[in-house]
């Protein structure tokens, strides 16, 4: 969303913002206050936020917290996140035997720390706050550009107003307000005020699964258009001309190669894996993303270069080859979600590839990934696909096909010594095996066991062998033999043990009763256990637990698990399926079934008794 | 590349060796085993021209394998008004030992060292490293010179047990002979050298090995060799002191920090006074006025100069309503003598695996401040930082360990109260019904103590979600659990916590065909088990005690009966004792109870694995299971 407002030209002094300062009376029954009305239970609440902006000259920020527990004391330790700063008032109010007791802070309450070179924040302690006090600041900061303003807080804000003066310098400035947020703005414009009201704007809460949280906190970005003009397009379309380069269209120092990597074929899927394989084995990457260098014949020599640069130099050689290979702009998890046309919302460069209208984005930079793979902190929102010059449209980072993470165990019970020992063989591939081969890459094999013992003490593992450790177009197996003390009890003359040994869920992550923001897996997935148990000397199946199948509407996900008694033993199959790596909040419920139900048929038990 | 040999000078400060020693191949096997990292090279050489001019060059080279050693490097050098930096470089060399980086001064960054801290004058230069590569290896070095003198870098060559030392020498010169104590630890072995006298103190070892990290063992410090010096005549941020006994050196502190700042203003004098005024015995006395220092004031710490070591005055505290561990424990201490009660400024190392101020060591330690109170029957310890903590009372911050009281006498040290399995109870009743569906529902009370209170009284004051969500997550093993009607109760004065909670779980139970599996033991479990060892090197050191006793009703759904009964189960041993039982009560009620406590103390490493055992034991009666059965 983005407003685009080209004011009149106001002159004259800053005056008073006499609407907004109503507000700005702390009140005894404010003071005696024991809890906010909406948010009972909270340790301090901001009372009031109130913002008013010059652009190019000054902002003035007046707020005041209410601080009720001793939780809350925290934030009564005032940070202010500029440089060039004029305290102008400083309080803390106090309901004292029937009187509000006002207290300044003095110049030894506020301190101007150097952070690092350059850079100086304030940091300011306000005196005698204790349970039910409120603390009131008013601040001025000189010279603002181009900035954030968060209207939500960790802790609840009664009411947030932003004041908008337009300066002479500019003819218009952009607002844009983060559109994952889940809180609202009213906004009205008197004259040559624009102004932006919150009221009972929740504190921010942080639940797990969620990606990066501060993609979600309320907060608008403001860019004056003169500055704007120089670092953001008016549109999608001036940045995808910013983007795109003529150099994706030289050919001449890679020609060669190509000719003798696509050889025959025609299949497009096929070419463009030999094409990618081939980029990927020859560039090595040097650990950087941004493109520093358009001399791809240069880079394309040296065999080195940065994620963009080799990415370009792909997509070059896939049009080369005939294909619809593009541009796409992307933005990490940190850098944030993509909102608005601007130059500096990215920070890395992948190939786009479209085949039979389906998208495969990939990243010939990454050693460990493989074709249709970026690396999982870019799987962030959108990106920016550029067509042409002056063509592109946004499209969607999320992974396209699912990892797979599937485990067969041959089990057999010890009666004698009164544990479970057998094989494993396990495959991964997709994003479980590029994290697998990262981490252990570079330290010992060794330690992937050792971290699979630490994880369940009764383990124990030997022979282990892995395969496909280095090629990353493959799934990576894994062999070994375990033996597990203490599995199953022993009740009388029965036997009770769990069906997918310490391949099951314990817990069920998802324990809040709502949630505000979608679910983040990172990645679709699929996981399969199959596990064979063979019946001990002189035993027999007693019970085995109900196949439980359940599916989420939508295709969002699945879990199936099935028994099976046969000859000799107990067959377990379950199968749990998540299809997107990020799942809308209205879904929560049914996700959090899904894996109450991982945790029940984790713990269900298969009886065997004595012949 | 071919590197060329430059010899060691003395002069220089520097030990120059040449470059392929760097090589990763060189390392012998049992250097490299078990290690995460490898000091290939660290040399400390400290001058002390005087007891206020001091230099220190410090450089050390190590080999980092994988993330896990990451840790074991740290190129930053901290500095402030009377410390400068006159050197600082690092320097990164590949496997095989060719220089790849080069970091001067200017790559450091600058930045304030404030920690916790609202503010800090301390500053140090840090830089800001992340390794494209392993292994590697790093060079820092530096040189700092400074006037405050009280702290003289010690010798420690290997601060982790997973860090091996090729080679580590610590030079101290002393040219003037001011009076020096030193303290050596661990340092009687083959590998390690000593030469000792009033101008020169030399140490220098070689070839130490890492060893596999063993949990539960004596803090690093008791194993591992380290040398610190005590200067009997040194100086502070200007402030200059001459102490050779605990006594003198309390007298210094009193003398030189704390004198003079306890003056407080009349209306404040009068104002306790009149709080006071109806209490007869001293202790209630102390027990008000430590109460009402808790009402008026927050923790906020900020250390500028030498009040980085001196409390702010008393007078402040008591205008502004803030200060840190030393303001607040002054000041409190000024309240308590305006009525003639006596207090001290107590010095203590907070770390909670409880270390003792070094007796024998007379020099500046510990972290952390709090305030002593000597009464007939006892000394009461006031925590001054923390709002909610009860009147003496300890947490795990600075319990059972040795302290120093400065008396205006001088210093006397003390040990700080030790809270035994009994002080740390837990006991839980709770009335359980089981429905056709195997659903629980039911309520229970807590009530817990001592250390158990300690890590519990917290979550009174978080929001009401946050309390649920706390509840689900320690008792995980319910299935599905939804909590209600939650009620807590904070007793400072018998330091009791009271938990009371409604709860409903659905999934509780397992089901095999028509059996239902029913583990009794609902709330109280031990989780952790930890691996046994073969061959370990340490003594288990268990620091404290706690015990536990759940005493839980269940009534379970007509139509059912007990097919499999629990077997009671007893066991006492070194570590502690356990004992489980279910007996009926009425028709289809019984009673489950469970009792545990444990023991602390230091243990032979050979009794490692019964301690496992112990637990084991304890972890797989914790889950056993009853069957019930349709009739």
């Amino acid at each position: 969303m983005k407003l685009l407002l080209a004011l009149i030209i106001s002159l004259g002094t800053f005056t008073c913002f006499a609407q907004s300062d109503k507000y700005l009376i702390i009140t005894p029954q404010q003071l005696q206050e024991k809890k906010d009305d909406v948010f009972t239970d909270v340790p301090a609440k901001i009372i009031y936020r109130n913002i008013y902006l010059e652009i190019g000259k000054f902002l003035e920020v007046r707020e005041a917290r209410k601080i009720y527990t001793n939780d809350g004391l925290e934030y009564s330790d005032f940070e202010i996140p500029f440089d060039n700063v004029d305290v102008k008032k400083a309080i803390t109010y106090n309901w004292e035997n029937g009187k509000t007791i006002m207290t300044e802070v003095g110049g030894e309450g506020i301190f101007t720390e150097e952070v690092s070179k350059g850079f100086e924040i304030n940091k300011i302690a306000f005196p005698n706050v204790k349970e039910g006090s409120v603390i009131e600041i008013v601040y001025r900061v000189n010279e603002i550009g181009l900035w954030t303003v968060n209207y939500q807080d960790i802790i609840p804000i009664k009411q947030f107003w932003l004041e908008i003066k337009n300066p002479f310098y500019y003819t218009g400035f952009n607002i844009t307000k983060n559109g994952f947020a889940k809180v609202d703005l009213e906004d009205s414009q008197t004259d040559d005020v624009l102004v932006y009201k919150g009221v009972n704007i929740p504190g921010l809460k942080f639940e797990n699964y969620l990606g990066s949280t501060s993609n979600y906190f309320g907060r608008m970005f403001f860019e004056p258009v003169y500055y704007a003009d120089r670092v953001r397009g008016q549109s999608w379309g001036s940045v995808a001309n910013y983007y795109h380069t003529k150099e994706i269209n030289k050919k001449a120092y890679f020609k060669k190669d190509l000719e003798n990597v696509v050889g025959g074929e025609l299949d497009p899927m096929k070419k463009a894996k030999l094409i990618y394989s081939y980029v990927k084995d020859r560039m090595k990457w040097n650990d950087y993303y941004g493109i520093s260098d358009y001399n791809l014949k240069k880079i394309y020599r040296n065999e080195e270069g940065t994620s963009g640069e080799i990415n370009l130099i792909l997509v070059a050689m896939l049009k080369e080859a005939g294909l619809d290979a593009y541009i796409m702009k992307v933005a990490s998890k940190r850098k944030g979600l993509v909102h608005f046309p601007s130059y500096n919302i990215f920070n890395n460069t992948i190939c786009a590839l479209e085949i039979d209208k389906q998208y495969h984005l990939l990243d010939a930079s990454q050693p460990h990934g493989s074709f249709g793979e970026i690396p999982l902190p870019f799987v962030n929102g959108d990106g920016l696909l550029i067509v042409a010059e002056g063509n592109c449209r946004l499209v969607s980072t999320q992974a396209r096909s699912k990892s797979q993470n599937t485990v067969i165990i041959n089990a057999e019970i010890d009666t004698e010594n009164l544990l479970v020992k057998g094989n494993v063989k396990k495959r991964i591939s997709g994003y479980y095996a590029w994290e697998h081969r990262e981490e252990y890459e570079k330290i010992d094999i060794k330690n992937y066991t050792d971290d699979l013992e630490e994880l369940n003490n009764s383990l124990r593992i030997s022979n282990f062998e892995n395969q496909n450790f280095y090629k990353s177009e493959q799934p990576v197996s894994m062999f070994y033999d375990f033996e597990m003390e203490d599995y199953f009890e022993k009740i009388g003359e029965d036997i009770y043990f769990d069906p997918l040994l310490y391949f099951g869920k314990e817990e069920n992550d998802f324990i809040d009763d709502e949630r505000v923001f979608p679910i983040d897996f990172g990645f679709p997935f699929s996981k399969k256990v199959m596990v064979t148990f063979q019946l001990p000397e002189g035993y027999q199946v007693k019970s085995i637990p109900k196949g439980k199948t359940l599916a989420i509407p939508d295709a969002i996900g699945s879990l199936s698990f099935k028994c099976i008694s046969t000859n000799n033993g107990v067959q377990v199959t379950f199968n749990l399926d998540i299809n997107k790596g990020m799942i809308e909040t209205a879904y929560y419920p049914s996700i959090q079934q899904l894996f109450s139900e991982y945790v029940s048929v984790s713990k269900s038990k298969i009886v065997l008794t004595k012949n | 590349m071919k590197y060329t040999l430059t010899l060691a000078f003395t002069a220089i400060s520097y030990l120059c060796i040449s470059q392929s020693n760097y090589k990763v191949s060189h390392i012998s096997e049992e250097i490299r085993k078990n290690a995460s990292a490898i000091v290939r090279d660290q040399s400390t050489d400290i001058t002390l021209h005087d007891f206020d001019d001091i230099t220190i060059r410090y450089s050390e080279v190590i080999t980092i394998f994988d993330k896990n050693g990451l840790k074991v490097i740290n190129p930053a050098v901290h500095y402030d008004e009377s410390t400068s930096v006159k050197k600082v470089e690092a320097l990164v060399y590949d496997r095989e030992g060719e220089e790849v980086e080069k970091y001067k001064k200017k790559d450091f960054l600058d930045v304030s060292a404030s920690g916790g801290s609202l503010y800090s004058d301390d500053r140090m230069k840090v830089l800001d490293f992340t390794p494209s590569f392993y292994p590697f290896t790093m060079k820092f070095s530096y040189e700092i010179h400074s006037s405050s003198t009280a702290f003289i870098k010690p010798w420690y060559p290997s601060r982790y047990s997973n860090v091996s030392v090729e080679k580590s020498k610590y030079v101290l010169h002393n040219p003037k002979k001011n009076p020096l104590t030193p303290r050596k630890f661990n340092v009687e072995r083959e590998n390690i050298r000593i030469a000792e006298n009033t101008e020169l103190y030399t140490y220098e070892a070689t070839n130490l090995l890492a060893s596999r990290h063993e949990v539960w063992g004596p803090s690093v410090t008791e194993f591992l060799p380290m040398v610190k010096f005590a200067p009997q005549k040194f100086q502070l941020n200007k402030i200059p002191a001459e102490v050779s006994n605990w006594k003198e050196f309390g007298n210094w502190q009193h003398e030189k920090l704390l004198k003079g700042r306890d003056v407080l203003s009349q209306s404040t004098k009068d104002q306790i006074t009149a709080l006071v005024s109806n209490i007869e015995e001293p202790k209630e006395k102390a027990k008000a006025i430590y109460e009402f220092m808790q009402n008026k004031t927050r923790y906020v710490s900020v250390q500028v100069g030498i009040g980085g070591w001196q409390p702010s005055t008393a007078e402040e505290v008591d205008r502004l309503g803030y200060g840190d561990c030393k303001g607040l424990t002054n000041y409190t201490m000024a309240l308590l003598k305006s009525q003639g009660i006596k207090s001290y400024y107590t010095i203590v190392d907070s770390q909670p695996d409880g270390k003792d101020l070094d007796e024998d060591f007379v020099a500046m330690q510990g972290d952390h401040v709090m305030l002593s109170v000597p009464f007939e029957d006892e000394t009461v310890f006031l925590e001054c930082t923390d709002q909610r903590i009860p009147f003496n009372f300890l947490g795990r911050h600075t319990d059972n360990r040795k302290v120093l009281m400065v008396t205006p006498e001088g210093g006397v040290m003390t040990r700080t109260h030790t809270y035994t399995a009994k002080d740390n109870v837990a006991r839980l009743t709770a009335s359980v019904k089981l429905d056709d569906s195997f659903k629980l529902k039911g309520g229970l009370e807590r009530n817990s103590f001592g250390l158990q209170y300690a890590g519990l009284y917290g979550i009174e004051s978080q929001p009401m979600d946050d309390i649920t969500n706390y509840y689900k997550r320690s008792w995980g093993h319910h299935n599905n659990m939804n909590v209600s009607n939650i009620d807590l109760k904070n007793d400072k004065d018998l330091v009791k916590f009271t938990e009371n909670l409604d709860f409903e779980t659905e999934g509780y139970v397992s089901k095999a065909a028509d059996r239902i599996l029913f583990a009794p033991n609902l709330f109280t479990r031990i989780d952790y088990v930890p691996k046994k060892s073969s061959g370990r090197t340490l003594p288990l050191v268990v620091r404290r005690e706690y015990s536990y006793v759940d005493e839980i009703k269940l009534e379970f759904p007509d139509g059912y009966v007990v097919d499999s009964m629990l077997e009671p189960f007893q066991l006492e041993t070194e570590f502690g004792a356990y004992k489980i039982s279910m007996t009926p009560l009425a028709e289809n009620t019984y009673l489950y109870k469970r009792e545990f406590s444990s023991k602390s103390g230091s243990f032979p490493k050979e009794r490692y694995n019964d301690y496992v055992n112990f637990i084991k034991t304890v972890v797989k009666k914790d889950k056993a299971k009853i069957i019930l059965s349709k009739i």
